[in-house]
């Protein structure tokens, strides 16, 4: 039984044309980064030498972080300024295990601080649009928190930017706490719900 | 100093003087049942605006035009902070963690009316259908291990359709929707991200939005079985996750499976390549499917893995067609719940048993009993449950790229396709003269090359495919077997 090809009449609107640039700018720019980084490492181990590929690796993924990068899910200010912070403070530590000198662990605080500081005033002058968002920051000074407390049971060197770190995070926890006891309350329930 | 009220330069455009001095305290009224941000207060204002504009146009009085848009039926919605969050259900805990840039579980449910659409009152009925449906007005939110859903305070605004359907929702800004509505000529379609609902829930609201919208065309219409009415206070059972319902079944097994044979042809660089809607006389469907002694399901199954057995990749080892088809627990267990309650089987043949449509049809049909049968879901029931109770613990951020990789590799790989029966889409008998059809179309798969889905309503049934290749050799294959039936499929979809 021989069967008349299938007639698609067209219900859908005409898709407008776009250009392959921009239907896949993220996954070339993606792309471009991974074989920058690809080439950086294999020169890297052609030549010899230090590990500065690394380095390089390392600087393209705080550029991706700081600048490309876009959370499929809350995509916030909040978000933004913790991320650029955790990935500027580790790639110090990079930088410092690549190259040497032992001064991370006195910068990268620094750093995480200024961090916290720039946050945590967004977070709490803008709390009613924020207060959903805190996530990050609570990470952020989550870790600022551990931080210290390693210091000051000495598995770290207590100096006084880690100081500062512990105590920035002191206070922004206290300060929403004490501020947005009830808002802040119900935000945390929903975000460690399991 | 006056109010600023950047609504009236439109209504100041629209309505002459004499009008403006009756519109103003019916606007006024209106304002003060809204306190949303001023990017969504503006756009509100504006939609009463358009609509009173639109019944004037068509005729209607301005005052009772007002009645008919009467703000009373804003409630409180837009008026006081909603602070209600839901956890995700079971089944939705998977899709945020599994979503990417291009890639997002998602469906879509449409109704085609008899005349165009009017966009002034889509949009008002979508304002007045979202009051009923507070756990539609909400966006996604990352917790320290699990997303959840969380209120949005919002207007939701309805669009012209120029994506392709089920196109992925951008969920990033803070108060983003987790489901678009989107209208074309004469269809009205829903697309729904997975985590919301699923497909009874997801018609009940298509339903609601269709009787809201007809109401405000000025038909007296009842709110039937089916249809929520908008003064009703939403019930807390409509958002409760009801996988726990489900009896604890001592052998929990279900989601290891062998890699099933895929259609043969590559995926284009847009998704979804092709969307065909095949509209086939159900009276003629279901006739065909007693003649056989098996169920329209399993008839459709057959005919669909004839299909893949013509489209898939060259066969000769062990890989079998396996489709995946969804079961609604609702069958089972009285739930109310609008979120997922539904669980799948798998129907496995190997394409050397597949001879004829008659030979595999009693095969087909001993699978779907077995595997729809309430023992064998709750075991896959009880381990989604296992599953997401053992992996509670680990961080958001550990889970989230370790899904991602695996459903990229994993995923719909054990499966050639997935086809969803939606069943009959019923309407009170003073709504039938204004509705053409239904259809129900279900979003790109990610290794799959096709999902096909079913729904009825009155003499039509419309058989969706959706493709991720250009090549048609499953289409074609299953438009011919749809022909040997007898059936003369009337094909619709994308060019």
């Amino acid at each position: 039984m021989s069967i008349a090809p299938m007639q698609v009449h067209v219900t859908y609107p005409e898709q407008a044309p776009h250009s392959f640039w921009r239907r896949n700018h993220r996954e070339l720019m993606r792309a471009l980064f991974v074989y920058v980084g690809y080439g950086c490492l294999l020169m890297n181990m052609l030549y010899g030498g230090t590990l500065w590929s690394l380095a390089a690796i390392g600087g393209l993924a705080v550029l991706w972080i700081t600048f490309f990068y876009r959370p499929l899910v809350e995509n916030t200010v909040i978000k933004k300024i913790t991320d650029v912070g955790i990935s500027v403070c580790l790639y110090l530590f990079l930088l410092d295990g690549v190259f040497g000198g032992g001064w991370s662990s006195f910068v990268a605080p620094i750093v995480l601080f200024s961090d916290l500081i720039v946050a945590g005033i967004y977070f709490l002058a803008y709390f009613k649009k924020e207060k959903r968002n805190f996530l990050p920051l609570f990470e952020l000074a989550s870790a600022g928190l551990i931080g210290i407390f390693c210091a000051m049971v000495g598995w770290n060197r207590l100096d006084w930017p880690l100081f500062v770190v512990g105590g920035v995070s002191l206070a922004l926890v206290l300060l929403t706490i004490i501020l947005h006891h009830d808002a802040i309350r119900l935000e945390f329930q929903k975000k460690i719900h399991r | 100093m006056a109010e600023h009220r950047p609504w009236m330069r439109l209504a100041q455009r629209l309505f002459t003087p004499a009008e403006q001095t009756l519109l103003t305290p019916y606007l006024c009224d209106v304002r003060a049942r809204i306190d949303l941000h001023e990017r969504f207060t503006v756009p509100l204002m504006d939609d009463h605006i358009r609509a009173l504009r639109w019944y004037v146009d068509h005729g209607l009085p301005l005052a009772d035009a007002m009645k008919r848009l009467d703000p009373v039926q804003l409630g409180d919605f837009y008026l006081r902070e909603r602070t209600t969050w839901y956890p995700l259900d079971t089944a939705a805990k998977v899709y945020p963690l599994s979503m990417g840039l291009k890639r997002m579980m998602m469906f879509r449910m449409s109704f085609y009316l008899k005349s165009l659409v009017e966009p002034e009152l889509l949009q008002m009925a979508l304002v007045y259908t979202m009051r009923r449906f507070p756990y539609f007005a909400t966006t996604i939110k990352c917790g320290l291990f699990w997303h959840y859903i969380d209120s949005a305070m919002r207007r939701f605004a309805v669009q012209p359709e120029t994506k392709r359907p089920c196109t992925p929702i951008r969920l990033n800004a803070v108060s983003s929707p987790t489901f678009r509505v989107v209208w074309y000529q004469n269809r009205v379609s829903v697309e729904f991200f997975h985590v919301l609902t699923d497909g009874t829930g997801g018609m009940i609201f298509l339903r609601t939005l269709l009787h809201t919208y007809l109401q405000l065309l000025g038909n007296d219409l009842p709110a039937e079985e089916g249809i929520f009415r908008l003064d009703e206070t939403p019930n807390p059972r409509e958002w409760a996750d009801d996988f726990p319902m489900a009896d604890e079944s001592p052998s929990p097994e279900g989601f290891g499976d062998k890699t099933a044979l895929q259609l043969r042809g590559l995926p284009t660089l847009e998704q979804p390549s092709r969307v065909l809607h095949m509209n086939i006389s159900t009276a003629e469907l279901r006739k065909q499917a007693k003649e056989r002694n098996v169920t329209v399901t399993t008839l459709l199954l057959g005919c669909l893995m004839m299909a893949a057995k013509t489209a898939a990749e060259s066969h000769g080892g062990k890989k079998k067609i396996q489709v995946q088809l969804p079961a609604n627990m609702r069958r089972y267990y009285p739930s109310r719940t609008l979120r997922n309650f539904s669980m799948y089987c798998s129907i496995r043949l190997h394409p050397v048993e597949m001879t004829s449509l008659a030979d595999i049809l009693p095969k087909i049909s001993a699978q779907v009993a077995t595997g729809t049968s309430k023992e064998a879901l709750d075991r896959t029931m009880t381990l989604s449950r296992k599953l997401v109770r053992y992996l509670s613990w680990i961080p958001l951020i550990v889970k989230r790229p370790i899904a991602y990789l695996l459903y990229g590799r994993l995923s719909d790989g054990v499966f050639t396709t997935t086809f969803s029966n939606l069943g009959e889409v019923k309407l009170p008998a003073e709504m039938r003269p204004f509705v053409e059809k239904f259809d129900f179309v279900l979003g790109p798969p990610i290794r799959n090359r096709a999902n096909c889905s079913l729904c009825s309503y009155g003499d039509r049934a419309v058989f969706t495919i959706v493709k991720t290749t250009a090549l048609p050799v499953f289409e074609n294959a299953f438009y011919a077997q749809l022909v040997r039936l007898g059936l003369e499929p009337y094909v619709e979809g994308t060019s």
